[in-house]
């Protein structure tokens, strides 16, 4: 199981309690979606992923960025059960989406640098280190149910 | 070759004119020590690196964070020729530093982070791409001496 000092559970807990999830949602699957590109492939159904602009006034991509990062929120509630947690949204992304799990990392990637761009110098090394070691364990969790 | 557009370039120097390596170079290494800290490895001769404030107050640290900032103004100079800018720098980090590849995108991860908390809301997702693309080719350069 998964270790958590007091100072990463009060950094993930500061972080997420501080989000505007619509904005940062939105903003850090937009920039999945830009900086790579093959990510589009899961989001045929959202029209037009044209270019940058495109992507990021899309309201799909908007509506979607939000409804994954609430998703984040049940692994904050859940800190000491995430692998738990994540088992039926794992399912769902192996058997039903066919997402290849590194794209969870490049997504947590995208979102590390929306988050650190927001919070600016608060986004210390201690909370980086925090923040990543949280969203790994959930990019961990998402991928445990591939076969 | 790698093709870079106009806009691609302008982005490129954009950044890099805001960036300061004095300041920069020494928050990048150290962030990189913190968060992945097997990279500590590489830093036996450093002296004390036992814990993120050490890390971050360690003199030998910030100096070598801009000599490494230092060189990747190489290729922002040079975007027609990186591969070849990186050759002997290459050969250097296989043959004599004994550096596993994987950890020049770390470094380069931590990089675009510290970049994205200078730049704020002006890293946009364009900019982002753009960054993320040379830090690719720098990456892909000095694994390219690697057997």
């Amino acid at each position: 199981m998964v270790e958590w000092t007091e100072f990463e559970r009060a950094t993930i807990q500061d972080i997420f309690s501080k989000m505007d999830y619509e904005s940062v949602g939105h903003n850090a699957l937009a920039r999945c979606l830009v900086v790579y590109p093959w990510t589009q492939r899961y989001f045929a159904k959202f029209g037009n992923l044209y270019n940058a602009a495109a992507i990021m006034g899309n309201p799909l991509v908007a509506a979607h960025g939000a409804v994954v990062l609430h998703g984040l929120d049940r692994a904050v509630k859940n800190m000491d059960n995430i692998k738990a947690t994540y088992a039926e949204l794992s399912v769902l992304h192996s058997e039903k989406l066919h997402v290849d799990p590194d794209n969870f990392r490049l997504l947590a990637d995208c979102l590390t640098i929306v988050v650190a761009s927001k919070l600016g110098t608060g986004f210390t090394a201690d909370v980086q280190a925090a923040f990543q070691k949280f969203l790994a364990v959930v990019a961990s969790a998402l991928t445990k149910q591939y076969h | 070759m790698v093709e870079w557009s106009d806009a691609e370039r302008s982005a490129i120097s954009g950044v890099w004119g805001k960036v300061n390596i004095d300041e920069i170079g020494p928050q990048t290494l150290g962030r990189l020590l913190i968060v992945y800290p097997w990279t500590q490895r590489y830093f036996g001769s450093f002296g004390d690196l036992s814990s993120a404030a050490a890390i971050l107050g360690n003199p030998k640290v910030a100096a070598h964070g801009k000599v490494v900032l230092g060189a990747l103004g190489k290729a922002v100079k040079d975007l027609d020729n990186i591969k070849a800018t990186y050759s002997s720098l290459s050969q250097l980090h296989c043959e004599k530093l004994n550096v596993d590849p994987d950890n020049f995108r770390l470094l380069a991860d931590c990089l675009t982070i510290v970049v994205a908390i200078k730049l704020g809301a002006a890293f946009s997702p364009q900019v982002q791409g753009t960054w993320q693309k040379l830090l690719a080719v720098v990456v892909a350069a000095l694994s390219s001496r690697y057997f």
